[in-house]
């Protein structure tokens, strides 16, 4: 069988054994304010960030912002109101049709603009790509540095995950002649609105 | 055809060679930039490099703990020895359920494994949605780079492909009109795909977890859908802990394209409620590498492409020629140690001048096997005969130095004597295209003997 | 201080300018430095083309000839880091050899590490292109190279810029490789002149007049495409301009 001769063939082979180098140390990497360099991050990976003193603030901001969104989903605490049932809905493949996706995030990371999003935030794990346009609601005071800490902070939660994503900016591509396209296969845009909470 | 041969072709078309060598010399800049923002840089490289080898050294203990976290997490785990063992694999999961369309993600490992061909040999439609990919499936070639399978195309040719295909405008070439099409065509397939197959960039044993990174959200829009996902993965994509993820993540897209990260950054843990989730874990002569101390490291590799984008030599000659699912200098230390003799030309394809050892985000010695792997060649008798024998002619002239000094006489003098076109003849590469030295009347050395009777100054 | 100089075999035959202009770059600096007769070649040649039972001979020699001086001092940092890298690899049983290694020195790195040499007495007039030899650069580690993210320097750069007169123009690619590669400039003819040609129109844009290393032997393929092109470019080895050396 197959398993036992790759086994096999591992153990006749592997090299003496080597040290982990154990946890990795507080990154020199600071940021004064991870915050204003989180929304700098974000920006800089093609998605939008704005700030709002409140979730109430939520569903006035993406009427303003997508005006012609006519299927909303929205999962997010405060958001909008959906004009899919998600919760009854028994196939994604309806989801085809999404325009907008309102979902919490759970912290965003400094150094790259990332969101962290699980499964349960999303309801279907298709949710956030098939979307035509993707918000993140994320709270502000949840940022952390570097994906050092990103992995830190999830440590609990990773072995009860069924799936989760890291979000950076909207779905993009370069494979022709290097030009960046946004809007590669999966949403187009990325609004990452940060509240207090 | 070997490299040397092929590289000459590519190097024809100059405007062309130049074209594709400051394609890939952008995103090596992108790259430094990137690079720069991150001044622990340098010690994350040490510590990627020493995670990695103590994954190979520990290689089994985390391969079953993975297995079992995995299995426990509700995923089937699957084994294979080589590459026909995991098309089986693959094709007999696809064939119990009746599935006849699946879309993919990227994996080199399944372009190693020939695995779409034989798909589709039993019917059934493999549709590659990186758009890279999905370009070079259209034009039924392989890959020519790791991480951007299509940067040997221009824009106009992959305009004419899609209004073949696609039916584009026809000369229409814009990056966004031609990714729009893409898009549209690619969306319709992933809601129509009854599986889904992607790669792994990196398995994490302590959680049995598969992490996979897209730009384009195509592993995830491939494996949301289907209610079916296989993730393929060779053996070697083993990391300990979850913590190890924040090391390796933070030098992968710095390295491949000077993103901070990638847009998307997937962790697959459990298969979708009513669907269901396998993993074929693949050796294919990767086991064997564990045994040779000094190619060890190339189990290191995260497929990042960045020695492909410093290298000299491939952005001149192009990730056709190197014959191997891997170009550049990654590509040369693993091809020959598949096929000796089939790619005994790969590892003289490098100057040494050593970037790919710099850039290379695990610190892999890629010059220093380059050069290992030389000499495993010339110790199987892979090296061309001419080479072998000037090389002995030339050792023995340094041998004496008397011998030496009197070749090196009679050689200048016959430079300076022999007309032009007996010296620039057609055995003569280096004068190809360019001039030898103009011979000196006297040596160094004569030069040091007169001196001499002056005395060394103080 | 007693030092061997140790002068490449093309440099020997084909660049003595080149080794005179070390010899005396030395000796005005006060070293005492003997050019032993007896010697040939590093073997880089044949332990780049995988043959490492043919280089063993000159390494051999090497060790034969330079164990007795304090240091041996090169104007080549790729021979240099053939003694000092890979002589290892030859598995030669010579305990001098194994203690001679570090003490081999490519000239800059032995004038600003050893004798501590920061600023030469020298003028040269000209617009001049450092070409970063990468054997020098990437295993000596003359420079600190685009890839790496540590603090920038360049102990070459450094004495060049004490040099009176002389401009160092800046290049796009800083330390791209020129191509040359020992046996890969002819066993890869089509790309390693493509890759000089590349070098030099770096150069050419930025307005050198003159392009300097610290190997000859990059130098050799510079100018020999130079050369066939009719290009007005002239190379000198670093020595030659450290040394006060005219364009000749």
């Amino acid at each position: 069988m197959s398993r036992q001769r790759i086994f096999d063939a591992i153990r006749r082979n592997r090299p003496p054994p080597v040290e982990h180098p154990g946890s990795i140390p507080a990154s020199p990497l600071r940021f004064s304010d991870p915050l204003a360099s989180f929304i700098e991050a974000v920006k800089s990976v093609g998605g939008q960030a704005e700030s709002l003193a409140s979730r109430t603030q939520i569903p006035a901001l993406l009427k303003q912002r997508f005006p012609e969104a006519k299927i909303v989903s929205s999962l997010a605490r405060g958001g909008p109101p959906s004009t899919l049932d998600l919760e009854n809905n028994a196939d994604p493949h309806d989801l085809a049709g999404v325009d907008l996706a309102v979902l919490d995030g759970v912290f965003g990371v400094a150094e790259n603009g990332c969101v962290w999003v699980p499964e349960e935030n999303m309801r279907w794990r298709a949710l956030p790509f098939i979307t035509q346009h993707l918000v993140l609601i994320v709270p502000a005071a949840a940022t952390v540095p570097t994906l050092h800490e990103a992995y830190e902070r999830l440590a609990a939660a990773l072995s009860a995950l069924s799936y989760g994503v890291l979000i950076s900016g909207p779905s993009k591509t370069a494979d022709i002649e290097q030009c960046l396209v946004i809007g590669a296969h999966g949403p187009r845009s990325l609004l990452v609105a940060l509240v207090p909470e | 055809m070997n490299h040397p041969e092929k590289a000459r072709t590519f190097t024809a078309d100059a405007a062309r060679t130049a074209w594709h060598d400051q394609a890939l010399w952008f995103i090596r800049q992108k790259r430094d930039r990137a690079v720069s923002q991150v001044p622990e840089w340098e010690e994350l490289r040490a510590r990627a490099a020493a995670i990695k080898a103590h994954a190979m050294s520990r290689l089994d203990h985390y391969l079953e703990l993975f297995e079992a976290r995995a299995t426990a997490n509700g995923a089937v785990v699957h084994w294979a020895a080589d590459g026909p063992e995991l098309c089986r694999i693959v094709q007999g999961l696809l064939a119990a359920r009746g599935v006849q369309r699946v879309v993919k993600s990227k994996s080199m490992l399944t372009e190693e494994c020939h695995l779409n061909p034989h798909l589709e040999a039993h019917g059934i439609e493999v549709v590659d949605t990186d758009l890279g990919e999905r370009i070079v499936q259209l034009r039924h070639e392989p890959p020519s780079h790791i991480v951007m399978p299509a940067i040997h195309l221009k824009r106009a040719e992959i305009g004419d492909l899609f209004h073949e295909k696609m039916g584009t405008r026809a000369g229409a070439d814009d990056p966004g009109y031609l990714a729009e099409a893409a898009r549209a065509d690619l969306r319709g397939r992933f809601l129509g795909a009854e599986a889904g197959i992607t790669g792994v960039n990196f398995a994490v044993a302590e959680l049995g977890a598969v992490v996979v990174c897209t730009n384009e959200g195509n592993a995830d829009l491939g494996t949301a859908l289907p209610r079916l996902h296989i993730a393929c993965m060779g053996l070697e994509k083993i990391i300990p802990r979850a913590g190890d993820l924040g090391v390796f993540l933070r030098l992968l897209a710095r390295s491949a394209t000077g993103q901070p990260v990638t847009a998307y950054t997937s962790h697959f843990l459990r298969p979708r409620a009513g669907a269901e989730f396998h993993i074929v874990i693949v050796d294919n002569g990767r086991s064997a590498v564990l045994a040779q101390p000094e190619f060890r490291s190339t189990l290191s590799c995260i497929r990042c492409g960045a020695c492909m984008n410093t290298c000299p030599v491939y952005r001149r000659s192009g990730g056709h020629s190197y014959g191997f699912v891997t170009p550049g200098p990654i590509g040369s230390v693993i091809a020959p140690g598949r096929d000796a003799r089939e790619h005994r030309t790969l590892p003289f394809a490098s100057s040494l001048c050593g970037s790919c050892s710099d850039v290379c985000p695990v610190r892999i010695e890629l010059h220093t096997q380059l050069l290992a792997w030389r000499r495993v060649l010339a110790s199987r008798g892979l090296v061309s005969p001419l080479k072998l024998w000037s090389m002995a002619v030339l050792a023995w002239v340094l041998r004496d130095p008397v011998r030496f000094e009197r070749a090196g006489w009679i050689g200048r003098r016959l430079l300076s004597a022999l007309p032009r076109f007996l010296i620039y003849n057609p055995l003569n590469a280096w004068g190809r295209q360019r001039e030898l030295p103009a011979p000196p009347r006297e040596s160094f050395r004569d030069l040091y003997r007169l001196r001499m009777p002056r005395g060394p100054k103080t | 201080m007693k030092v061997g100089l140790f002068i490449p075999c093309y440099v020997d035959q084909f660049y003595p300018r080149a080794g005179l202009a070390t010899l005396t770059l030395l000796e005005r600096l006060g070293v005492e430095v003997e050019f032993p007769t007896a010697q040939t070649c590093c073997g880089q040649p044949m332990f780049n083309s995988g043959m490492a039972q043919l280089a063993r001979p000159c390494a051999a020699r090497f060790a034969a000839v330079f164990a007795r001086y304090d240091h041996v001092v090169s104007p080549s940092g790729s021979c240099v880091a053939m003694v000092r890298h890979h002589y290892e690899e030859l598995g030669i049983a010579d305990p001098a050899l194994a203690g001679l290694r570090p003490r081999v020195l490519e000239l800059c790195e032995f004038l600003h590490d050893v004798l501590g040499v920061r600023a030469v007495q020298a003028e040269f007039p000209h617009k001049v292109g450092l070409h970063q030899s990468c054997h020098g650069l990437r295993e000596l580690r003359l420079a600190s190279g685009s890839e790496r993210v540590i603090a920038p320097f360049s102990k070459v750069r450094s004495l060049l810029e004490s040099v009176q007169g002389l401009q160092l123009v800046d290049l796009a690619r800083p330390d791209e490789c020129c191509g040359f590669g020992g046996t890969f400039a002819v066993g890869e003819e089509a790309v390693s002149c493509a890759m000089g040609r590349d070098r030099i129109s770096d150069h050419q844009q930025a307005g050198a007049e003159v392009i300097t290393g610290v190997d000859m032997s990059c130098l050799m393929h510079l100018e020999g495409l130079l050369r066939r092109s009719g290009n007005r470019i002239r190379v000198l080895h670093v020595a030659e301009i450290l040394c006060g050396d005219r364009v000749p």
